[in-house]
């Protein structure tokens, strides 16, 4: 006989507050509904009634894995509507701070998915990890999770002594290499585990409007980095990592090469940094009359901002889509016909952010 | 953008002139049908970025259909009827949600939609809360 399995809204394993309702004939999943809207705190309702200079403070709170990309976006729209050009070095820091951002969030979901796979090892391995990234953003900027570093027209803090840094980053590329990449890629555990479970395919990837390693994963190229070049990503030519398997597996393994290509991005950001300002000097530009949309390329995929402005200090509109918003239904078609005791994995491998979310 | 591509989309029923802006393609059409550009967009397999609700004055919604396709950005902005609008949730999976949660927010009715529940809204509080204008009047 069917039945329903309600979990959440409060997860064991992933600390945010959703509902998913499954549908089961015995072991078999046959549909889920997922409910949302637990944390929501109207954060675009607040947006229009700040100036832009509390809004940048109010977006870094938006989500709190990829709050650079947040600010970032957001000072791209605004500039988009001003016609402010970035300094070039502001376009490399920018790209600095967005992949050690990345590389600290796949290290954050690949703990998360080895405990879920049950490999305890791996996960801590991997949270020492991302330690050291948390270590070199901190050296960078100050700050662990809020970085600060975003204003419109450029960055707020210059890399002093990207040297030391380099060295850092070479260090975490050496154990990226040396533990994630062989395991992800190779390990029987975790191929068991992963390989032909919640597969998406690209024409339902497609229809849902997925984005990010999800999307890519299932063989939709798309990579605004490479796509939509924005900061300094067309000076570094950035390697997108796509797959086609559709499966978790395929997901693990885009994440896990992401973050060599992450690490290779700041390395070469970090030689090429061009000297010049950080910013444009006006810490309060106008923003005139006029609309734009501007996307980043968030850990999670598109992030993308709208801005309308009336002349005044004040943004008419504010509008956030975030990636996990569009990737979370497309749970539904991976889950289809797999095992219950897969829906953990399935839901989390999309990396999903429920912080976004509900913004 | 490809002067085929510009000819079918100028095509559409309700379309008017597709304008370049720094950060993509823009057509302001009030009678816009989003069903056929649905179905156009997806034919071509454009994806939906997202859709911006946005209040006017009085009743009504400017609602702003982002499209994504060969590296293009593609902006539809029409007017709603009545404040409703028909749901192309059907066509585009990616459209449910975005459509549940302007309904929420602005109170726009997506007539046709498979399932119009709630999505982000609590309980307590009442469809529409976004209907607040920002800009200098928040001064």
């Amino acid at each position: 006989m069917p039945y329903n399995i309600p979990i959440g809204p409060y997860h064991p394993a992933l600390e945010e507050p959703y509902k998913i309702t499954v549908a089961c004939e015995g072991e078999n999943v046959q549909d889920v509904n997922i409910e949302i809207g637990f944390n929501f705190r109207s954060i675009e309702l607040l947006a229009q009634r700040r100036n832009y200079i509390q809004d940048i403070t109010l977006v870094e709170r938006v989500c709190g894995i990829c709050s650079n990309v947040h600010t970032m976006t957001f000072c791209m729209a605004a500039e988009s509507i001003a016609g402010i050009e970035l300094p070039a070095r502001a376009g490399y820091i920018r790209v600095i701070m967005s992949e050690l951002e990345r590389l600290h969030s796949h290290l954050l979901w690949s703990g998360v998915a080895a405990e879920l796979i049950g490999f305890q090892t791996m996960f801590m391995e991997i949270f020492a990890l991302r330690e050291l990234v948390m270590d070199v953003l901190e050296a960078i900027s100050g700050n662990r999770v809020n970085y600060a570093m975003n204003c419109v027209g450029g960055v707020n803090r210059d890399v002093k002594d990207p040297d030391s840094i380099l060295s850092a980053v070479r260090k975490i590329r050496q154990e990226i290499e040396r533990i994630i990449i062989p395991i992800f890629t190779t390990d029987r555990t975790v191929q068991a585990r992963t390989a032909g479970v919640g597969v998406l395919t690209k024409e339902d990837a497609i229809a849902y409007g997925t984005l990010g390693p999800t999307a890519r994963a299932s063989g939709v190229a798309l990579d605004l980095r490479c796509d939509l070049p924005y900061a300094a990503y067309g000076e570094l030519e950035t390697k997108s990592a796509v797959e086609t398997a559709g499966d978790v597996r395929a997901r693990v393994v885009v994440r896990a090469l992401e973050m060599l290509e992450s690490v290779r991005l700041i390395e070469k950001a970090l030689q090429d940094l061009p000297p010049g300002p950080i910013n444009t000097g006006n810490r309060f530009p106008v923003i005139p009359v006029g609309e734009a949309t501007a996307r980043a390329e968030a850990p999670r995929g598109e992030v993308i901002y709208y801005i309308a402005s009336d002349g005044s200090d004040i943004p008419l509109r504010v509008k956030i889509r975030t990636p996990t918003f569009m990737n979370m239904p497309s749970v539904r078609a991976m889950s289809k016909g797999q095992q219950l005791a897969d829906m953990p994995l399935i839901q989390a491998s999309i990396d999903p952010c429920y912080s976004c979310t509900d913004r | 953008m490809a002067t085929d591509l510009k000819s079918q989309l100028s095509d559409l029923p309700g379309a008017t002139e597709l304008i370049q802006q720094r950060d993509g393609w823009w057509m302001s059409a009030p009678n816009l049908d989003v069903i056929e550009t649905a179905r156009f967009m997806l034919g071509l397999e454009g994806r939906l970025s997202t859709i911006t609700a946005a209040a006017l004055p009085g009743d009504e919604t400017e609602v702003i259909y982002h499209y994504y396709f060969d590296h293009q950005v593609l902006n539809f902005k029409v007017t709603t009827q009545k404040n409703t609008l028909p749901s192309i949730g059907s066509i585009l999976p990616a459209a449910d949600w975005i459509e549940r949660e302007i309904q929420d927010l602005y109170k726009v009715r997506f007539t046709g939609h498979p399932h119009p529940e709630r999505l982000i809204l609590p309980a307590q509080l009442e469809p529409g809360l976004f209907r607040e204008p920002g800009g200098k009047q928040k001064r």
